[in-house]
């Protein structure tokens, strides 16, 4: 796949592309002759600074008898995220620099709080209308209920300088690095026992009662390439394993090939087609039928559910600055700080294998020698970890070595990033690389690194954990994971934690 | 790109009868009248699969007389079973039964992403063993709590007050509270029916004849197992009120089994 820039925005500005968005009605529907009740929709939009905000979102009816609108609920559902993300616009950080301090809280606020709140008041009147309307079916006498209408709902915002994600319901958020290792970002946790229980937006106080899942990533420009992949339940259903399925994400999130036979034909079972992806376009000739076909297989092949998929990717390229007439009211000097550039695909390979101890110099803020760990001739030098990112790594040594108590249930809530790291579906540079947010994890990767390589090849690494005074009982335990049994500081029953609160 | 090697599956849907065996069922040939009921409802269960190719239906039998076994113990695709008639004889160790029934539901072995399952327990006695020990195990089991239970009582001596407790209360009907009526029993929940007066799904139901057991083993397998094939989201706060799967209407009998004043007609 090889989407463009479009609207005419500068390309600098748009590091986020929109790789596709699409729902497909699903194999039983299609046999029974109801429609999809699967909606998704893409929006660009300007932030009073000139920088451009994305919102993907895709929504999924319940089904069922008793939500006989949720494909009506599912498509106001969407449309109504863009009215309220279109009108919360300026309240939305502008800043050229990642969002900190007080920005960050604020926008923190608003995705777990007020976007909640508007996103369901606004559809709660949406559906409310659709059934004044009289197209509600004309439940003559019957009172109206927003459960009819019940739907999932998620959000993505993206802007060159932040992303977030916010909704409710059982949709997945998988994050896809260009070498195609996934990882699960969010998940609905269900309780035992619940079944196809899912959050909804038609739950009196859903806003307020906690069912929304939100989160905020401040994006440095050095931050190298990934994708998202949001999706809504049929397609991690129709896998037979959680490995399959972030399998599947990494494809969708690949994309076709340039100049692969998709012929882009109208697809009938697109739902809602001015929501849904077959008019976006953004990302590419073809990549509609790529994601038709392939979502009716995944749909076919697996549960038979409606399927949604909406991506989006973080491209290599240049500081994300405003252009110099955009509406900002300063315009800012270009970033001087260096940039990381993603190498290559070809050179992933040697970045994992001869590359790794440099990474984790680059993770703990050390180079490590070169002799050991030789760059890509045409990286560009690597920056050290900001201070952001050294000072939570100390600090969770601290925490977990000054009571070794913490260490057992601590890293039980790491299982999925373990087995992340052992499958090969979750690379270590991208917890390294996330180490200011998760120094924990960060702690893991380097710990998987260090299994991994020769004795001797990391003592620089060793070296840089020890001054953060890692006490035997946190190494013990960090090297307890790797072994081949299974790991005793992991108990496999506990659940993964891939869905971490949102900070 | 090709499509990535990955592997898509229907979801598993696990049909369970839970089928008592003992010496009581001989009397009037019940035991052939549940092996032939279940043998005549396997063609319409492997249709009903066969029209919803995303639900894999998985067939196994339980059974139990003066102990417990699992008479079919691998989950068998509906198409391929082969039914080998039950024996009666012994007592009634239904809570064995639903003790080995619960070791079952444990995830694993159950998939994470099979479909709520459907038990449909037998009886036309009492149980002689400790039947609140294998209740609370099954219902330990949140692959029980989510499971379609049904129940069918075979003549007029079976326990409906233990079947009922199987089944569980009736989340969809009213008079939560309110005093049980007549015969009625609190659900395995502890609170109370909800449903009204009348033959439903999630009472035990009365299988006076032959014919009767027929249809509700028909009913069960090709019904529900519809019903229960079509997955839809429930929403979360109300999931301990809501059945796992909208149960469809049940089949017309030939007497009302709330009224039935007719001696037994094997």
């Amino acid at each position: 796949m090889n989407p463009t820039p479009s609207s005419g925005e500068p390309a600098m500005l748009r590091r986020w592309l929109v790789a596709g968005v699409c729902s497909r009605r699903g194999s039983a529907h299609r046999r029974r002759g109801q429609p999809c009740q699967d909606a998704s929709l893409q929006r660009a939009f300007t932030l009073p600074g000139g920088l451009p905000l994305t919102l993907l979102a895709v929504a999924d009816g319940h089904g069922g008898q008793a939500y006989h609108h949720s494909d009506v609920g599912s498509a106001l559902a969407c449309e109504v995220a863009a009215e309220v993300v279109a009108a919360a616009l300026a309240r939305l950080p502008v800043g050229t620099a990642p969002p900190a301090g007080a920005d960050l809280m604020a926008l923190r606020r608003w995705l777990a709080e007020d976007l909640p709140i508007a996103l369901q008041q606004r559809w709660l009147t949406a559906v409310r209308q659709h059934w004044l309307a009289g197209s509600g079916g004309g439940e003559g006498g019957v009172p109206f209920s927003p459960v009819p209408y019940g739907s999932t709902l998620g959000l993505l915002l993206l802007t060159p300088r932040w992303w977030a994600l916010t909704g409710l319901g059982d949709w997945d958020l998988v994050r896809v690095d260009p070498a195609g290792a996934a990882e699960l970002l969010s998940q609905e946790v269900a309780a035992p026992g619940a079944g196809e229980a899912t959050a909804s937006l038609c739950q009196e106080g859903a806003a307020q009662g906690g069912w929304f899942r939100s989160r905020v990533w401040p994006l440095e420009d050095q931050v190298l390439p990934f994708s998202l992949v949001l999706c809504t339940d049929g397609i991690r259903k129709s896998c037979a394993s959680d490995a399959d399925f972030l399998a599947l994400a990494a494809w969708l999130a690949a994309g076709p090939d340039p100049g692969a036979a998709h012929p882009g034909a109208p697809h009938p079972d697109t739902a809602h087609p001015a929501i849904g992806g077959s008019d976006t376009g953004e990302g590419g000739v073809g990549v509609d039928a790529f994601l038709a076909e392939g979502l009716d297989r995944i749909s076919a092949e697996g549960c038979g559910d409606d399927v949604s998929v909406a991506i989006g990717r973080w491209q290599a390229g240049a500081a994300a600055v405003p252009p110099s007439d955009s509406s900002a009211a300063t315009v800012p000097a270009p970033d001087p700080r260096p940039h990381l550039q993603e190498p290559p695909l070809a050179a992933v390979p040697l970045l994992l294998t001869g590359g790794l101890a440099l990474l984790i110099g680059l993770a703990l803020g050390q180079r490590l020698p070169l002799a050991s760990a030789p760059a890509p001739a045409a990286s560009p030098p690597r920056p050290g970890l900001p201070p952001a990112g050294r000072e939570p790594l100390r600090r969770e040594v601290g925490r977990l070595c000054g009571d070794p108590a913490l260490l057992v249930p601590s890293l039980h809530t790491r299982h999925s990033q373990v087995q992340g790291l052992r499958r090969g579906t979750l690379r270590p540079e991208t917890l390294l690389i996330d180490s200011a947010r998760d120094p924990l994890g960060a702690l893991i990767a380097a710990s998987f690194l260090e299994h991994r390589r020769e004795a001797g090849r990391l003592n620089g690494l060793q070296d840089e954990m020890f001054s953060f005074g890692l006490c035997p009982a946190l190494r013990s335990a960090l090297g307890s994971l790797w072994l081949p049994a299974t790991p005793p500081a992991i108990h496999p029953a506990m659940a993964p934690t891939s869905n971490r609160p949102s900070p | 790109m090709a499509f990535p090697n990955v592997r898509l599956a229907s979801r598993p849907l696990h049909f369970i009868y839970v089928c008592d065996c003992s010496g009581s069922m001989e009397a009037q040939g019940k035991i052939e009248s549940l092996n032939q009921a279940i043998r005549q409802s396997l063609p319409g269960m492997a249709a009903v699969a066969r029209d919803n190719p995303e639900a894999r239906v998985l067939v196994r039998a339980l059974r139990f007389a003066d102990r417990a076994a699992w008479h079919i113990p691998t989950p068998t695709p509906v198409e391929d079973l082969e039914w080998v008639d039950l024996q009666a004889g012994g007592v009634t160790a239904m809570g064995e039964a639903l003790e080995l029934l619960a070791a079952e539901l444990r995830s694993p072995p159950m998939e994470q992403r099979a479909l709520p399952p459907v038990l449909v327990l037998i009886s036309d006695g009492q149980p002689t063993d400790d039947f609140e020990a294998g209740l609370a195990a099954l219902m330990a089991e949140p692959w029980a709590r989510r499971a379609v239970r049904l129940a069918i009582a075979m003549g007029h001596d079976a326990d409906g007050e233990v079947l009922q407790r199987f089944i569980g209360s009736d989340p969809a009907r009213g008079s939560a509270g309110g005093a049980l009526p007549p015969g009625e029993v609190p659900g395995a929940s502890g609170e109370m029916p909800r449903h009204g007066p009348g033959r439903s799904p999630r009472r035990p139901l009365q299988a006076a004849n032959a014919t009767t057991l027929a249809r509700y083993i028909q009913w069960a397998s090709t019904a529900v197992v519809g019903a229960a094939s079509s997955s839809a989201s429930r929403l979360a706060d109300a999931a301990a009120s809501q059945e796992a799967v909208p149960l469809p209407d049940l089949p017309p009998t030939e007497l009302d089994p709330l009224d039935e004043p007719d001696p037994l007609k094997w």
